[in-house]
């Protein structure tokens, strides 16, 4: 999670206005998904890819760890449906027995798997174009202006304090560590009782005095301030207008053939 | 004059052994005041008195020549008065934005967003956080959120800023740029500042004024020359002499130089060694 908090605020875009990030991404995956062909999937994928590694700036290394968590989600599922239930006379490129029935690979279910696969990891890329290009300030800002009010507001904070909290378990760790409390595994249990049992104390205490801050400040039951300036990027505009074209065409082009 | 006057305040938290124990107090205005006192003394909750955001259980609290009501609107307007800087930043800065942390409460002035902006411009350039305005807070070092929690006071331009230990996890520069700064301010705005801190080097160079607590009570109050000129009662409240006057004492009494024993930074030492110098060590 702070992995992909930190590639956000240094990504090339993350400037651009939130909304038409979160536009472009939305665009490109609901096309994306409304066709579900494999050529469209696997442009998208491209597409997008591109944008978050060029536009964005994102390492190809890290890009491509990220991308493993989905894919390993993804492959999992999609075993289930590549190998299926054999019928009597299918032609399959690979095939087993298991007591009861023959189980195998046929050459329309590979094409389905691949198909589900690449529509999934399409939709993924598009996602991750939004996440790792925009900062959680920037999208909680995109937040308030169109839902105003608390919700936004207690995601701000949670948001802010959920890194507060892991800053002091962490500090609780490495202290309870340089005194030797995690040598056992009984060692360890107890140590994490009361790592947990500190934090919450100390989670409350701080809350005390968040309040005595907040009131020092003269905070009277919301929150204004000033959001980040953002830029409108209309080249991105254009880019999505673009994909969405390219996207389209390539899905028709695609029945037409069939 | 006197910006803030404390008559008799007793405050003590939920455990009911005494915070404040009766204390008297008078902070000049325009001049800046250094809160002494050990771990625990009460400097904290004294601050938190004095904004009204603690009530004290007796005694009063007068800003500028009014006892203070407690009302909700009259603390509102107070708060905007008296600026507090907290001791640690991560229980001010709210906000995982710079800038959203920044601008809250100046939101609530009334103030063009033109005027809003040029208030945080030149609070951002002075307190030295522009490299760090698009970072989130919590990707920011101790000192860093520090500095942004001080520009948070200062872009409201309250009258009276209070900082509690202002210069704790600073680098030595950033503490002298941060004093300086306050020093700056309060030239040019004659606001008033109040700075508890456990670096008594730093008295001599830019306060005016020294209050010195201990166990809830006002053990000293005074000019810090005063102050220093009695090293026995520093040492029975945890505290010690500044080391420039703490060597000119050991110059004086030791080795019988002829040097003011009164000179506590290093100007002054400086100029009475080379007097002393000069006139030939007589
Ligand atoms: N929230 C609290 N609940 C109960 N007691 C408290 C609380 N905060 C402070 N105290 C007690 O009040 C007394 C004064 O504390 P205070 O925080 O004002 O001291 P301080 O002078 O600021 O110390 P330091 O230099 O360590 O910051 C201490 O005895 C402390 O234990
Ligand atoms: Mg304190």
């Amino acid at each position: 999670m702070t992995l992909i908090d930190k590639l956000a605020y240094s990504s090339k875009l993350a400037h651009v206005k939130a909304g038409s990030k979160l536009l472009a991404a939305l665009v490109v995956m609901s096309i994306c998904l409304a066709f579900g062909s494999p050529a469209v999937s696997a442009t998208t994928i491209v597409l997008m890819s591109a944008a978050t590694l060029f536009m964005g700036g994102c390492r190809l290394k890290r890009y491509a760890k990220l991308m493993l968590v989905p894919m390993a989600f993804v492959a999992t599922g999609v075993l289930t449906i590549i190998v299926c239930r054999l019928g009597p006379g299918d032609s399959s490129l690979f095939s087993f027995r298991l007591p009861g029935a023959d189980y195998g690979v046929t050459a329309s279910s590979l094409y389905m798997g691949a198909r589900v696969m690449l529509k999934a990891l399409g939709a993924v890329t598009c996602l991750y174009f939004f996440s790792l290009n925009t900062p959680m300030n920037s999208f909680l800002s995109l937040l308030r202006r169109r839902f105003p009010g608390v919700l936004a507001e207690l995601m701000e904070l949670m948001y802010r304090f959920i890194f507060i909290i892991w800053d002091e378990a962490g500090r609780i760790r490495t202290a309870q560590a340089s005194r030797l409390g995690y040598g056992g595994f009984s060692d360890s249990l107890r140590s994490l009782g009361e790592l947990a049992a500190v934090v919450f104390i100390r989670a409350f205490r701080r809350a005390d005095r968040i309040g005595l801050a907040l009131e020092s400040r003269g905070f009277e039951g919301n929150f204004e301030y000033l959001c980040e300036t953002e830029s409108s990027s209309p080249g991105l505009t254009a880019l999505t207008a673009l994909s969405a074209a390219a996207l389209a065409a390539v899905g028709t082009l695609e029945r037409a053939l069939k | 004059m006197n910006i803030i006057e404390v008559r008799n305040l007793c405050y003590s938290y939920e455990d009911g052994e005494p915070a404040l124990d009766n204390i008297n107090l008078d902070i000049a205005k325009g001049k800046t005041t250094a809160v002494l006192g050990g771990n625990g003394a009460g400097k904290s909750t004294l601050f938190l008195n004095l904004n009204g955001v603690l009530k004290p259980k007796s005694g009063s609290v007068y800003f500028e020549g009014r006892e203070i009501k407690y009302s909700k609107k009259e603390l509102l307007e107070l708060r905007r008065k008296i600026g507090i800087v907290f001791q640690d930043p991560d229980d001010q800065l709210f906000s995982a934005s710079v800038i959203k942390d920044v601008s809250f409460g100046l939101m609530k002035l009334g103030l063009e967003l033109d005027e809003i902006r040029a208030r945080i411009d030149a609070v951002v350039g002075q307190t030295g956080i522009e490299s760090v305005m698009d970072k989130p807070t919590h990707a920011l070092s101790f000192g860093q959120k520090k500095r942004v929690a001080i520009a948070g006071v200062l872009v409201m331009r309250p009258e009276v800023i209070i900082l509690d230990e202002p210069t704790a996890g600073l680098d030595p520069q950033g503490v002298s740029e941060i004093l300086g700064l306050l020093c700056d301010i309060r030239e040019k705005t004659g606001v008033t500042v109040l700075i508890s801190t456990h670096d008594i080097d730093l008295v001599p160079l830019y306060c005016d004024e020294a209050v010195v607590l201990d166990k809830g009570k006002v053990v000293f109050s005074g000019l810090p020359g005063r102050l220093f000129s009695r090293p026995e009662l520093l040492r029975e409240h945890n505290l010690r002499l500044p080391r420039i006057n703490h060597l000119m004492n050991i110059l004086h009494d030791r080795d019988g130089l002829a040097v003011d024993t009164t000179a506590a930074t290093i100007s002054q030492a400086r100029r009475s060694i080379v007097n002393l110098v000069k006139s030939g060590g007589r």
